[in-house]
């Protein structure tokens, strides 16, 4: 027979005590926090989920303010982007006047017109939104355009137009939200393909590009690669005027990475852009050639123009044009027109940039909502739930209670 | 057998029993003295008188005074004390951690530093606004305060350890000279053939107390002697005992004996968890941090040198973390007082936003350990949670042990106030009736004086 002594029950009820005391006290802890993971230990893996669900919940939030903050940088582009076909619109209207007889003694006020017009689609160009210009390229703080200082030409004032900004709206995704002057406002001569690797020292590849000035003569641009040892071209341009005379030539050094085979130096440095500006002869217009490649296929070059010249000094030339008394060039109501139908396919680029924001920031909302429910579910208290395991550990304890004050103080003592 | 013999003989007993009531009532008096070990006594019959051939019996003599105690049960109990004392204190330690680190909430490192990549996240966005270039310097300065605030607040913990090390080994050292006081009182006791059963209680308690602090190994020679060793050195017997103390050096904690020839090499008890604490478990939290604090120092230093900052003209090669040691992430001091230093853009133009996303996406960057930086930063959080969890349930399994052991030991050794009230009632019967014998005899007597 087992003996049981009195300081076992004793124990043993202290015990019983203790743990439904300490039940309730966790209980209670996890009613005044509302939670039931308060540290690490209170349960692990549940702390490791909840700090990695709670990043991600932050990453969103992050996603959801870089989305309106995107959404707001593309409808001031927007906005400009329309107000400049507008004014394309009403120019490209007085121009078609033009063509009725009774207006030809009064050209000069055309003209004004147009300069007028010139001078808001300039102003509208160089729009700026929280201390950034929208519609140049990466260098957000240059007015991107404007006259030189002699008032005569329109210069690009940066060379940094091909910039693209993107902003991270997803874990996974990134979205452009601009529109650059390279993509709206500027001719680019994109020259691309690819050199043979194995072709000899010497051998060269060519290539010609049409281009219009602001009085709409057509000049060429004529482009020599030739390759002076592995891995490494010349390239020579030279741009032709309509009478066949060189204007301007221009030569670089191109080497290509062995391995990669992508274009890595021009004369040394970073790929740019070429940016032919020369006033004399009214041109302005990009030369990219920058996605080049060496590859082991046959050498196979290619060249085309995103749009026939710069509006801007089109525009001018016009203006000036009807100011001394001539209709503008049927070339350069082409650049005008070819300028507007750009512009609208950009403008609705836009859009569709705008329409992926708010679509990813509705599903990060959605993703951030079940994130929030599993924190939640992981973290939070059911508080009925808790309200019963209360009153059940109450009910334990009062038992506790009950059962110690009835056997306690009995002995044999209180019945001899 | 003479009336006088027979008196003789009741008197004896009375005096017996009311030796035995006194052991009783010494029991009744202990029942709830915890490290009291219950008496019982031993009776057997007094050696007979022969008469002729016939012998007589002489009544009852007090054999001895048993201490029921279980010696086997008394080492189990403090093997598992150790086991227990050890696990509790380090679940204290790791909930001290634990509070430091306060995960996960919005105060916590994850949290701070997901707020860091995100400042750089929101500059990608709008890399020439002034107010997220500030928010980008007050995050990380949020982000290294609290780094801080966790590392020192580990320092500091060590501080603490090292100091209470010093505590309990002077703890550890009047428990040695408690013993040996005792084993020497109880060997003189047991040479004069006396029980020296309150002695025994007390150095039990001693001994039991002693290895919730170390672990200890315990062998009791033939006269109760305990001689005890701690970490395979002899600590104390009745003869001789050591002096020990705690030794800070080359960064660790050590248990040495005064002269600091011997170095104990121990495994259980508090001072155990302590030494562990220090010399270990801080240790590898803190290199955990370094690591993640360094990665985030050299990765964010090596993009953000090789961007361009704001200023006019643009400038690089600057470091937006000066310096990264023992906890402490500071912050380039030019960055405070200028943000336009912070190098968003990859080219020097202002609108180009590639080195603040570049750091942004550092959050899922790979390290060289094939863990993102936050990854590696949660792990370690997981690691004390698991940790304090771990010791909890060896702590709760140790209680479990220790509380089986103690019931038997309460069992066997403890007062049942129902067993002793009814050996009071048993022997009182017994005095009685030989007091009644007395009276008897004394009537015989009596009888015969009238006699003459």
């Amino acid at each position: 027979m087992i003996r049981i002594s009195d300081r076992n029950i004793q124990a043993s009820y202290m015990s019983s005590l203790a743990s439904s005391k300490a039940d309730l006290a966790t209980i209670q802890k996890q009613m005044v926090t509302k939670s039931k993971i308060n540290v690490p230990s209170d349960s692990p893996l549940a702390a490791s989920r909840i700090i990695r669900m709670s990043s991600q919940i932050g990453n969103l939030d992050t996603y959801y303010k870089n989305i309106d903050s995107g959404v707001a940088y593309i409808d001031n582009s927007s906005l400009a982007l329309e107000g400049i076909n507008d004014e394309m619109q009403y120019v490209l209207a007085e121009i078609t006047d033009l063509t009725d007889a009774t207006v030809s003694d009064n050209l000069g006020t055309y003209s004004d017109k147009i300069k007028a017009s010139l001078g808001t689609i300039i102003d509208l160009a160089n729009t700026s939104y929280d201390g950034q210009f929208l519609l140049g390229g990466s260098d957000v703080t240059t007015t991107p355009y404007g006259y030189n200082s002699l008032g005569t030409f329109v210069e690009y004032k940066s060379t940094n137009l091909d910039a693209e900004n993107k902003i991270k709206i997803s874990n996974y995704t990134e979205q452009k939200i601009n529109m650059n002057g390279k993509e709206i406002f500027a001719p680019v001569i994109k020259q691309k393909g690819n050199f043979d690797v194995a072709a000899a020292v010497g051998s060269s590849e060519t290539t010609s590009q049409t281009v219009y000035n602001a009085d709409g003569l057509v000049y060429t641009v004529n482009s020599t690669y030739t390759k002076t040892a592995a891995n490494t071209y010349t390239y020579d341009y030279e741009v032709v005027d309509p009478d066949s005379n060189v204007v301007s030539t221009h030569s670089s050094t191109l080497v290509f990475n062995g391995t990669t085979g992508e274009l890595e130096t021009i004369d040394g440095a970073e790929p740019k852009d070429y940016y032919e500006s020369d006033e004399t002869n009214k041109l302005n217009f990009i030369i990219d050639i920058k996605s080049f490649t060496e590859t082991s296929n046959s050498s196979n070059i290619s060249s085309t123009i995103s749009q026939k010249g710069d509006v801007f000094n089109t525009l001018s030339a016009i203006a000036e044009k009807l100011a001394n008394g001539e209709y503008p060039s049927q070339e350069q109501i082409d650049v005008l027109n070819d300028f507007q139908k750009n512009l609208i396919n950009k403008i609705s680029e836009l859009g569709s940039f705008r329409n992926r924001l708010t679509d990813t920031q509705e599903l990060n909302q959605n993703q951030s909502l079940t994130l929030q429910e599993l924190v939640s579910k992981e973290k939070d208290v059911d508080v009925a739930q808790l309200i019963i395991d209360l009153q059940e550990k109450q009910y334990n304890l009062d038992l506790t209670y009950k059962i110690s004050a009835t056997l306690l103080p009995k002995s044999l003592l209180d019945y001899i | 057998m003479a009336v006088n013999t027979l008196l003789d003989m009741t008197a004896r007993s009375l005096a017996v029993y009311q030796k035995v009531l006194g052991v009783t009532s010494n029991n009744i008096a202990n029942a709830n003295n915890e490290d009291y070990t219950r008496q019982r006594v031993v009776l057997s019959a007094e050696a007979p008188q022969t008469f002729g051939n016939i012998q007589i019996g002489m009544g009852v003599k007090l054999e001895t005074i048993q201490r029921m105690k279980n010696q086997t049960l008394d080492n189990q109990i403090i093997k598992s004390q150790s086991s227990l004392k050890f696990s509790e204190k380090q679940s204290k330690i790791v909930s001290q951690v634990e509070s430091l680190f306060s995960e996960p909430s919005d105060l916590g490192l994850s949290n701070l530093l997901n707020a860091f990549y995100n400042s750089f996240e929101k500059l990608s966005a709008s890399p020439t606004s002034v107010p997220l270039r500030t928010n980008v310097i007050q995050s990380a300065q949020n982000l290294s305060v609290k780094a801080q605030s966790i590392y020192e607040g580990l320092d500091e913990m060590k501080l603490d350890l090292a100091k209470e090390s010093e505590n309990t080994v002077t703890e550890i050292n009047n428990y040695l000279t408690q013993i040996n006081t005792l084993n020497k009182q109880i060997y003189e006791s047991s040479i004069m053939g006396n029980s020296a059963n309150d002695l025994l209680d007390k150095r039990d308690r001693a001994l039991e107390d002693l290895s919730g602090l170390v672990n200890i190994s315990v062998v009791n020679d033939e006269n109760n002697v305990a001689n005890v060793s701690i970490g395979g050195v002899y600590a104390v017997g009745r003869l001789s005992k050591i002096e020990l103390e705690s030794i800070h050096e080359n960064g660790k904690l050590q248990l040495k004996t005064l002269d600091g020839a011997t170095t104990l090499s121990i495994n259980g008890g508090e001072l155990y968890s302590i030494y562990k604490s220090f010399n270990q478990d801080l240790k590898s939290y803190q290199s955990q941090l370094d690591s993640v604090l360094g990665n985030l120092y050299t990765e964010v230093n090596n993009l953000h040198s090789t961007g361009y900052s704001l200023t006019d003209p643009p400038e690089t090669g600057i470091n937006f973390f000066s310096k990264y040691e023992n906890g402490h992430l500071q912050i380039n001091k030019d960055l405070l007082s200028d943000v336009n230093l912070i190098a968003a853009s990859s080219d020097g133009t202002t609108g180009d936003n590639q080195i603040a996303k570049a750091i942004a996406n550092i959050q899922s960057k790979k390290m060289s350990n094939g863990l993102t930086i936050s990854d590696s930063y949660s792990n370690l959080v997981s690691t004390i949670g698991y940790e304090k969890v771990l010791q909890d349930q060896n702590a709760e399994s140790f209680d479990l042990v220790i509380s089986q052991l103690q019931e038997q030991k309460s069992n066997y050794s403890g007062v049942s106030l129902d067993e002793e009230l009814t050996d009071v009632l048993k022997f009182q019967k017994s005095y009685n009736a030989t007091a009644k014998i007395i009276s008897i005899a004394d009537e015989m007597l009596q009888t015969l004086i009238n006699m003459v």
